[in-house]
């Protein structure tokens, strides 16, 4: 027992996995709250799009030198701009949001494979969690107090917008997403971020059928794959980014098996 | 307006990006009538549903309003699977009554559960409303437009795939409210039911006749109301066309 208690606590005594784990903590747990809605709203593959769309923002902000968070904001701004260009010549839907961002992933690519790779690339990808510094905590520390209370102000309202008694609640939706989009991709990258979005979130659907609890067990999910993921990765001796993606999503998939007694949804 | 009516229109026309689907509409309601809108599909019932409720502009003329209104919408404007109880959908009908940074508080959660009481559902509150029948879900929309204040309440053909009994139900909610005070206009396409309200109004893309049951509903109001459309019932009756829809619900 003693040594299992050792065990998961060795990778805690370590400053870097310590402040890596609480930044995915801190990223983790909004992200997972701003999933529920994400999901509840069928808007997933907008999610994923975010996440791709900021690549080259990431790219470019790591050969400038500026902070990838910058970079990944003005990336989400420009993919958010190509998607209303899109929408305006005519395309629908997620049809607009495929021909918007395929080719920021492709720029993304030509820039981080031509010439001079920018230091990071694969942090950029997947995510570098045990990299983080001080800023990072407060940046993500930030971001989580900023979306948590938007959430928890706004409930009522992105309750009330799948009942048809207010307007849509896309815009802020999207907003949030794009903020925990640009936190997540600091501990998973930009190709694996969407999974503390989405992950959480599609377990505690299965599980919860009111939307309160929904996102609580969201939050705690993905609270549960940060800690996890840590621990895989030092246990494993595997990247920490893909761990803690792994232990996002594994819950969604263990719930997904059929056992119609763990389902508490109404027939819809 | 008339000290007595709870809504009027003058000379309303409404329409769709100022095309004019109903026009010159006049008639006023008071406190505790049901006013059954007969017309057919197309005929400017859910126009002038949603022009009451402020959804559209009025083109021309004019809509006057004592009290808030509550719609029950013709199809269930809920998303499938949404997380949400039956007490829940109630309590988001006060929002319109609270700044929007503040969540729902103890005066609302009071009205909510007072207004889920006057339905018949207060047992169902922490039932999730995707499982509830179509009959309760109709009632639970009252429940939520009631909750908002709404004492004007705008139906847009809610018996469409109830069966008798769930009917039955609303109709005897129906008469409650407006025995309570509440001023209740019904978008129907049956006669019979039109005939035991306290009033009528034809529509046919524009109005056709207003007034009490009897003086309203003649042969040749119904033939400008609904054309070719109207039915003839052995024994001398006539009959609206039905409406159109795909689900039986109870």
């Amino acid at each position: 027992m003693i040594w299992i208690v050792d065990q998961l606590a060795a990778p805690w005594q370590s400053e870097l996995a310590a402040r890596g784990g609480l930044v995915a903590l801190l990223v983790g747990a909004p992200a997972a709250a701003i999933g529920c809605w994400v999901l509840l709203r069928d808007l997933p593959y907008a999610a994923e799009s975010l996440a791709h769309g900021m690549f080259p923002g990431l790219v470019a902000a790591a050969l400038i030198g500026i902070p990838p968070a910058i970079g990944g904001l003005v990336g989400l701004i420009v993919a958010a701009l190509l998607i209303i260009g899109a929408g305006r010549i005519g395309l629908a839907g997620d049809t607009a949001v495929a021909v918007a961002i395929t080719p920021l992933l492709g720029l993304g690519a030509l820039i981080a494979l031509a010439g001079t790779v920018p230091p990071g690339l694969g942090g950029i990808l997947f995510g570098d969690v045990l990299a983080a510094n001080s800023s990072d905590v407060l940046l993500a520390a930030l971001l989580a107090i900023v979306t948590l209370i938007t959430l928890r102000l706004s409930h009522w309202r992105l309750l009330a917008s799948g009942l048809g008694r207010a307007g849509s609640s896309d815009l802020l939706i999207l907003l949030l997403l794009a903020l925990a989009t640009v936190a997540a991709a600091r501990a998973l990258g930009a190709l694996l971020a969407v999974a503390l979005i989405i992950g959480p979130p599609v377990a505690a659907r299965t599980l919860c059928s009111r939307a309160t609890p929904m996102i609580i067990v969201a939050a705690v999910i993905a609270a549960i794959a940060a800690f996890t993921g840590i621990e895989l990765s030092w246990h494993a001796g595997i990247a920490a980014g893909p761990a803690i993606a792994l232990c996002a999503i594994l819950p969604a998939a263990l719930v997904s098996i059929p056992m119609p007694s763990w389902s508490h949804r109404g027939a819809s | 307006m008339n000290n007595e009516a709870l809504v009027e229109t003058i000379g309303l026309d409404a329409g769709y990006g100022g095309t004019v689907a109903l026009s010159d509409v006049n008639f006023s309601a008071a406190a505790g009538q049901r006013i059954a809108l007969l017309g057919p599909n197309g005929g400017g019932k859910t126009t002038l549903i949603r022009t009451l409720s402020g959804e559209l502009k009025a083109i021309e003329g004019s809509v006057n309003l004592a009290s808030e209104t509550g719609t029950v919408p013709q199809h269930d404007p809920a998303r499938d699977g949404w997380p949400a109880t039956a007490a829940d959908v109630v309590l988001c009908g006060t929002l319109d009554s609270i700044p929007w940074w503040r969540r729902p508080g103890r005066r609302q959660r009071k009205l909510a559960s007072e207004a889920l009481a006057a339905v018949g559902l207060a047992d169902h509150s922490t039932t999730t409303y995707g499982e509830l029948s179509g009959g309760q879900k109709r009632r639970v929309q009252v429940a939520s437009a009631l909750a908002g204040g709404a004492r004007i309440l705008l139906l847009d053909e809610p018996f469409a795939g109830l069966d008798a009994v769930a009917s039955r139900r609303l109709e005897d909610l129906i008469e409650r409210l407006a025995q309570n005070g509440s001023t209740i206009l019904i978008a129907t396409h049956d006669l019979e039911q039109a005939r035991s309200w306290e009033r009528v109004l034809c529509l046919n893309g524009e109005q056709i006749a207003f007034g009490e049951p009897d003086s309203v509903l003649t042969r040749t109001n119904l033939e400008l109301t609904f054309g070719s459309d109207l039915i003839e019932v052995p024994g001398g009756g006539l009959m609206a066309p039905p409406h159109h829809h795909e689900d039986h619900e109870h």
